[in-house]
């Protein structure tokens, strides 16, 4: 039996490339023969194919021409286009969205990774749906970090982390400006990595550096893309995870974090509180000013940091694979009967 | 009723024919009045060419009161048969700390004038211990129809804070105190302000404080400066003068809450919940988190001052001064 994966483009490193690669180890694992394809595809008679549908993706032309006994959608979210306001993405956003409602009858199934993701299924129309459980294989990141970067910030500075892609949807324009707060009524010995790239989005990191040149702070660092060695040192370095995204469907970097007993600060919204599962620390509003006091409680007060890591740690176990895996199979093979 | 008003609003080609600009400035009174405006410094100096006799052609002139003009009211009393309605223009203090002789003369004109008009309910007792005329608040007339139906319609609003009174550098009246409060309250803040040494000093400043971003534009005709502040979630104007508050009432009619203290006449009117002492930081964050975070609260304080706008019309302003008369 043949299940291939199709994704617009697979890249090392990105979030669905990674859960691409895990579905196909858990569908061999479950007797299926699986191929990855990118969407550069062009047309052919496939059995099965699950169809990974996220941002930039170009579903109602890739599917068009592309005949297969069933049609499985894995849908990892769209980012809502109101971020994208004046940047080319956004007719991809529009599209995309609008695609997820138009080819919902071309699908057999549905699947997705949080509630949240499934209740934008379900407000787009779709009845059959499931929410499959992602296994992370987290023992990757207890490999040793870069020792170079350790060395160069291990200076006795607060650090504070983003970890994710650049973009608009982030809001980090007031991760920074809670740090602006931070740093300068709190400590002014500490530093903020906003780590992820900003490759597809220049104008938007060109109005972050602008804003940390207008609001003077020192100490900001934007690194760009970074090895995996390199993350987990960002990781290590960091006192607090502040994470003021506005869209999230899923959110590999919170369960890094979590696994990686840094105290996460998050915005409590789309599919944050649902990752964390009433882990971390979660606010509700952008108030830089008490944001700024609550991160510099979660630094100083020992105690607080040492129930959030805990509360963390025992969360980060739901994502570990000997727990997911088990219900994975099962899930795939139930909805794979349901439809036979 | 033919209509004259003198006041120190800068000379314009404008001087001596009938106005009908609709907006927020001393200049409405004579818009509402159908009538004309000169420059009281410059017709003194007789730039226009005109003898204090030519005001006998009026019925009413109106002389917006400040130090520069105390003796031109003086003149157009004594040497025309106008009547004269004084109006204290601007705050209560600049009038109470004049030097001793030109106190001598300001009492003098209130005294002479047919009645005098302020724009602050705090001012009467004040002004009515100088002079035995009449005396009530007037305020400054409103276009609230043209701002409503053509300027001015409803938008979505940003979350920007617009700051009222500058940055504390060009105009010091208690800059340094508003965007103290800014930076408490961490929203970004817009400032019609666009001199060099305004942004310089923010950017001074921010080396110590975490103020958020500002957007510093400078709109020099009010039409354009009411649009912009259309777009602003709220105000902000800590201003220790006691006055009659434009900006607590442009932003009323722009339906924006607005942060001030009551010695603005039109916040105490129209805000009286969001009256805060003009130094009180901790009462200003607190009551601008509130109107972030709690949406009823913010639409029953605009409530409020939706029920009380209909005050600062035109035409009702028009009835006090009349009244008055």
């Amino acid at each position: 039996m043949q299940i291939d994966q199709i994704i617009p483009e697979m890249r090392y490193g990105y979030e669905i490339s990674d859960i691409v690669l895990t579905m196909r180890k858990i569908l061999k694992d479950i007797g299926f023969n699986s191929d990855i394809l990118t969407e550069a595809v062009q047309g052919g008679k496939r059995e099965n194919i699950f169809y990974h549908m996220f941002t930039g993706s170009k579903a109602s032309k890739t599917l068009a021409g592309l005949k297969a006994k069933r049609k499985f959608l894995f849908y990892h979210g769209i980012a809502p286009p109101e971020y994208f306001n004046n940047h080319e993405v956004q007719a991809d956003l529009i599209r995309g969205r609008k695609d997820l409602k138009t080819l919902k009858n071309q699908f057999t199934f549905a699947l997705t990774t949080t509630n949240y993701l499934e209740k934008e299924l379900h407000e787009a129309g779709y009845t059959r749906t499931v929410v499959l459980p992602l296994p992370l294989d987290l023992n990757e990141y207890d490999r040793q970090p870069y020792k170079r970067l350790l060395n160069k910030y291990e200076n006795g500075y607060t650090n504070i982390l983003f970890v994710g892609q650049i973009t608009p949807d982030k809001k980090l324009e007031n991760t920074i400006s809670i740090f602006n707060y931070y740093h300068k009524k709190y400590n002014p010995k500490s530093c903020l990595f906003l780590v992820g790239s900003f490759a597809a989005h220049p104008r938007y990191c060109q109005k972050l550096f602008a804003l940390i040149k207008e609001l003077d702070i020192k100490n900001v660092f934007l690194t760009g893309r970074v090895s995996f060695r390199q993350l987990l040192s960002y990781y290590r370095l960091s006192q607090v995870f502040l994470h003021m995204s506005e869209y999230e469907g899923f959110s590999i970097p919170l369960v890094e974090a979590m696994y990686l007993k840094v105290p996460i600060i998050a915005l409590n919204r789309a599919a944050v509180p649902e990752v964390l599962g009433g882990a971390g620390c979660l606010i509700n509003d952008a108030d830089f000013q008490e944001n700024a006091r609550q991160l510099d409680r979660i630094v100083n007060d020992r105690a607080m940091r040492e129930v959030i890591i805990r509360r963390q740690s025992e969360r980060v176990t739901d994502f570990m694979p000997a727990k997911v895996l088990p219900s994975c199979r099962i899930a795939l093979q139930e909805i794979y009967r349901f439809v036979d | 009723m033919k209509f004259c008003l003198i006041s120190l609003m800068p000379i314009s080609d404008t001087d001596g024919k009938i106005i009908t600009d609709q907006v927020h400035r001393i200049t409405q009174w004579a818009t509402i009045m159908k009538g004309i405006h000169y420059n009281g410094f410059a017709f003194d100096t007789g730039f226009y060419g005109l003898p204090y006799e030519f005001f006998d052609e009026f019925d009413l002139v109106m002389v917006a009161v400040r130090d520069a003009i105390i003796e031109v009211g003086i003149k157009i009393k004594k040497q025309s048969k106008a009547r004269v309605f004084a109006f204290m223009d601007g705050e209560m203090e600049h009038f109470t700390s004049l030097p001793g002789d030109q106190q001598v003369k300001f009492v003098e004109l209130l005294n002479i004038a047919d009645a005098v008009g302020v724009t602050h309910e705090y001012d009467v007792p004040i002004i009515k211990a100088f002079t035995s005329r009449p005396v009530g608040m007037v305020g400054v007339p409103f276009p609230l129809q043209k701002v409503r139906e053509e300027q001015c319609p409803p938008v979505e609003k940003k979350q920007v804070i617009h700051v009222g009174c500058g940055t504390g550098k060009s105009f010091n009246r208690n800059g340094i105190v508003n965007i103290a409060a800014l930076s408490e309250i961490g929203l970004p803040g817009v400032v019609d302000i666009w001199i060099r040494e305004d942004i310089e000093y923010i950017r001074l400043m921010r080396k110590y404080m975490p103020i958020p971003h500002i957007d510093f534009s400078y709109t020099p005709r009010w039409e354009d400066y009411v649009a912009m502040l259309n777009h602003s979630f709220m105000g902000l104007h800590l201003d220790y003068r006691q006055i009659w508050g434009r900006f607590a009432l442009d932003c009323a009619a722009v339906r924006m809450p607005c942060i001030a203290p009551e010695n603005f006449y039109t916040q105490k009117t129209l805000f009286p919940r969001l009256c805060v002492n003009c130094l009180d930081i901790d009462g200003a964050v607190k009551l601008a988190k509130e109107l972030v975070k709690n949406q009823s609260f913010y639409e029953e304080v605009m409530d409020y001052a939706e029920s009380q706008l209909a005050f600062f019309d035109n035409e009702a302003a028009k009835k006090r001064l009349l009244d008055l008369l």
